[in-house]
């Protein structure tokens, strides 16, 4: 059963990182590994939480259909809202979940689009969730993975709640890690894809830097203060800390996270593969 | 090195400087290379033209400024190394390929450099994680940056070693980062990785370097990768020569160290090891 | 035509006749990608290489990347490239006996070869021009006290050889230079693979055309042989290169332990198979390792990878003899 680490708030799929947002807002380029989108018109975006991948990439690329799936209604209609308030018209959203038999026929996507979703689903599930994204692929399109391992800080309270969700990600089987140091599914990835039958995989690596000063560091640092909000009940859940800790950490890390003295970088890697 | 004794002899180097660990690091520098794509795979053609004095520091047995050196005969290279086996070694290589243009004196890093200012277009440094204790970072970047010409550049490659899905490579790896910890060689704020990335754009800026640009990259050493078997090697070899300083700060004993390193070959040959190694490099001018 | 706007630019339009581009690699005495590589910038050319390069090209041409070399300020003066040094420079000779008194014994072998081969590819093919060199021992002699085959152990190598050339290690038999020159105890040369008149027994692998085969040797005893491949024909001819290559194998020897030596009577090398019907077969190498590891460590011994993988090797070994047989 897919829960995400946020299920207890209704907050539904929230991710854990977003590492390659700011990029995109900086360039406008949501797939900017791929060599030609041109013959890319039906995109499939899983879990598309408040949608904003989604959007930005049906802004970027108008010739695109871009659809969204995800299994919260309340992110469901607030992406709705969103792409409708900024006149984005080529992109839907649908209740879904996206990590079961999918409710789409066979090859329906050149694209089906996948953001660091490690955390929503056992590390076991990896295969045969690929194998739905592939059946909805058409032959010659394409599956692309991101997913990223914990920010590498300097600054404590922020590495130590990061710690935490890598602990609590092993202890409830979602992680790649033989015992939770970090979260290890980047490795995974290209060889999952090659199992589930993808040809001419590649590799890509990306970093984010959002340390105090960066332009990446007001969105970012944003994102993180909700995300390590709402991760908590989460982390008190697998029992990787207490209320009290928990609490402390998260103010201390706020503190650190606005000083000068904010340092953190997330690297990212995007894996893909062709349907053959 | 038998035993790991830093104040002694003023090197706080982990892996030590036997000829093994020479022929490693060389090994270990044509991986990179690779990985990276090159030996400055980040400038462009047209500046590399206008850099005539290169300087590489704890270059060790000298890979690096060496091909460097091969590549561009117009380049004046010089590698410093506090090891003096290392600099023997590297001269030695220099002169078997007859390269006149690469020389290799024996420096301290910890300490004021023996450059005049503004003598070097290019500085280089890579992998001095794990090298220095993290405390003589601030103080180095400013001796790097008193010897770089204006208009210079000071470029930085930091490795976050290993994410892999090896019980034995993870156990190490954790009994690594406490020793690291203990001995002052640790950046990471946690214990959970090295935690070199984020600092290597800061120190540019503090020094009061500009244009200061990032470019990772990644060693993909998984079962099935190409990479496999250099990283295999590299990191194989990596650990058993870390053995004196791990056993030496207390993290492990040595017959668990044993057992792990035996498991570690195993689990890194099975058809189900995945392991990446993320490297970042920052560059940045002197104005 | 376009006035070209720079040396580069010229350079590469030069040689996109591929005619030409040969021409004058020959004539500079580089491989023609080297060319290649001066045009995209990933290698600069030698000084005394661009005044090769200057008599090497037609006039309307000389006078213009003459022209276009100065506008870059290009520096055509210089002392021509100092030549390597005949002998190996004693320093690095002390190394060598440096490493072998104080590195551990697990790891004596590779460090003392990878020490030497680095060394002596970089002598003997500092253009990289494209050489190998690989360390071959003897295996263990059979329970009738005989050597059969050979086997490369480390080798290391420059373009079209990729650096580590351990992934590629093969069995040797008595159908080979090496197998010769352990046979023998005799340095064996042959300048030109391609032509089938070769007096020693030798097979071309890829891109090999000259090779050289020199007995590693301790008290009159064989251990195995230092292999020299090249891309070249004739590589092997000067006696001064000869000799180099001679110092280098008597460096290589003292990797070996005494043990490992064995009288030459005792060296009776069969024919192995193709290097494809090998290579078939080590396709199984990884599990097998893993396989014998396995046991150990379900057994509670410790056993060194490097033992693991000779045991796996002389299973080959009977495997691949075996096979040989039933193919006469």
């Amino acid at each position: 059963m897919a829960t995400s680490p946020f299920a207890e708030q209704r907050a539904g799929t929230t991710r854990l990182f977003n590492f390659d947002l700011p990029f995109i807002k900086k360039t406008d380029q949501p797939l900017p590994e791929q060599a030609d989108i041109s013959p890319i018109h039906r995109v499939l975006d899983i879990a598309s939480g408040s949608g904003e991948w989604a959007i930005a990439t049906a802004q970027a690329y108008p010739h695109m259909q871009i659809v969204g799936i995800d299994n919260d209604a309340t992110m469901v209609e607030s992406a709705r809202a969103q792409a409708k308030a900024r006149g984005v018209d080529n992109v839907h959203f649908t209740l879904m979940n996206p990590f079961q038999t999918l409710d789409m026929p066979d090859g329906s996507f050149d694209l089906v689009n996948a953001r660091f979703i490690t955390g929503f689903i056992p590390a076991e599930a990896w295969p045969q969730v690929l194998q739905e994204f592939l059946r909805v692929t058409r032959p010659g399109g394409c599956i692309r993975l991101t997913e990223g391992e914990l920010p590498i800080s300097s600054n404590p309270a922020f590495a130590n709640i990061g710690g935490m969700i890598s602990q609590a990600l092993f202890t409830t089987g979602r992680s790649f890690s033989p015992e939770g140091r970090l979260l290890s599914s980047t490795p995974a990835l290209q060889r999952l894809l090659q199992d589930a039958g993808c040809q001419d995989t590649r590799q890509v690596v990306s970093i984010t830097n959002f340390s105090a000063g960066m332009e990446a560091h007001a969105d970012l640092s944003q994102d993180f203060s909700r995300t390590y909000r709402l991760v908590q009940p989460f982390l008190l859940k697998a029992g990787v800390t207490t209320q009290e800790e928990i609490e402390q950490l998260y103010q201390q890390m706020q503190g650190e996270i606005h000083s000068d003295d904010f340092g953190a970088v997330g690297f990212y890697l995007t894996v893909w593969g062709k349907k053959p | 090195m038998e035993t790991y004794d830093p104040a002694k002899t003023k090197n706080w180097y982990i892996l030590g400087d036997s000829s093994t660990e020479g022929v490693h690091l060389i090994e270990q520098d044509v991986n990179f290379n690779t990985s990276m794509g090159g030996l400055l795979p980040e400038q462009s053609q047209e500046p590399l033209s206008l850099i005539s004095h290169v300087l590489d520091v704890a270059c060790g047995p000298g890979g690096w400024a060496l091909e460097l050196g091969q590549a561009h005969a117009h380049m004046q290279v010089t590698g410093i190394d506090i090891s003096a086996n290392m600099i023997e070694y590297a001269n030695a290589q220099a002169r078997a390929s007859g390269l006149d243009n690469v020389s290799f004196k024996v420096g301290n890093i910890t300490e004021p450099l023996d450059f005049s200012d503004a003598s070097f277009d290019l500085v280089n440094a890579r992998h001095i994680e794990e090298v220095i204790p993290v405390t003589a970072f601030p103080p180095l970047f400013q001796e790097l940056f008193r010897i770089t010409r204006r208009g210079g550049i000071i470029r930085i490659t930091g490795s976050e070693w290993g994410v892999t899905n090896s019980f034995a490579y993870e156990t190490l790896m954790r009994q690594l980062l406490r020793a690291s910890r203990i001995a002052g060689l640790d950046f990471s704020a946690d214990g959970r990785n090295i935690g070199i990335a984020p600092w290597l754009r800061r120190f540019l800026r503090d020094v009061g370097c500009v244009n200061i640009q990032e470019r990772p990259s990644f060693l993909d050493f998984s079962a099935g990768a190409l990479q496999q078997s250099g990283g295999y090697r590299d990191l194989t070899l990596a650990f058993e020569l870390m053995q004196p300083f791990l056993v030496g700060v207390g993290v492990v004993a040595p017959q668990e160290f044993e057992e792990l390193k035996q498991r570690l070959s195993v689990e890194m040959l099975e058809d189900s090891f995945r392991g990446i190694v993320y490297t970042l490099t920052a560059w940045g001018q002197k104005p | 035509m376009e006035q070209p706007s720079s040396w580069r630019e010229l350079l590469k339009s030069i040689i996109s006749d591929p005619a030409e581009r040969e021409r004058i690699a020959n004539e500079i005495g580089v491989r023609s990608i080297t060319l290649t590589r001066w045009i995209t910038g990933e290698s600069t050319p030698r000084p005394h290489n661009l005044r090769q390069l200057l008599h090497a090209l037609p006039k309307q041409h000389r006078d213009l990347l003459s022209s276009l070399l100065g506008e870059e300020h290009i520096d055509l003066t210089d002392t021509v490239a100092s030549e390597p040094p005949d002998e190996i420079d004693y320093q690095f000779v002390r190394q060598v006996f440096e490493a072998r008194a104080t590195t551990s014994s697990n790891l004596l072998f590779w460090t003392l070869c990878r020490k030497v081969v680095l060394h002596a590819l970089r002598r003997l093919d500092p253009e990289r021009i494209g050489m190998a060199i690989t360390v071959v021992q003897c295996m263990p002699a059979s329970s009738e006290g005989k050597v059969r085959s050979l086997r490369e152990r480390m080798g290391l190598g420059t373009p079209p050889w990729e650096g580590d050339l351990e992934h590629k290690a093969i069995f040797l038999g008595a159908e080979s230079l090496a197998g010769y020159a352990v046979a023998k105890c005799r340095q064996g040369v042959v300048n030109e693979l391609r032509e089938s008149t070769a007096f020693l027994p030798a097979y071309q692998v890829e891109y090999e055309v000259s090779a050289l085969a020199h007995p590693l040797l301790y008290a009159n005893r064989v251990a195995g042989c230092l292999l020299l491949s090249s891309t070249e024909p004739n590589y092997f001819l000067s006696s001064a290169r000869l000799s180099l290559i001679a110092d280098y194998a008597q460096l290589i020897a003292l990797a070996f332990t005494p043990e490992q030596f064995v009288p030459v009577e005792q060296i009776e090398l069969q024919l192995m198979p193709t290097v494809e019907r090998q290579r078939e077969l080590f396709a199984t190498f990884q599990q097998r390792i893993i396989v014998v590891m396995k046991e150990a460590l379900n057994t509670n011994r410790l056993i060194t990878r490097i033992e693991a993988e000779q045991l796996v090797w002389q299973q080959l070994e009977e495997e691949l003899i075996h096979i040989s047989t039933l193919a006469r």
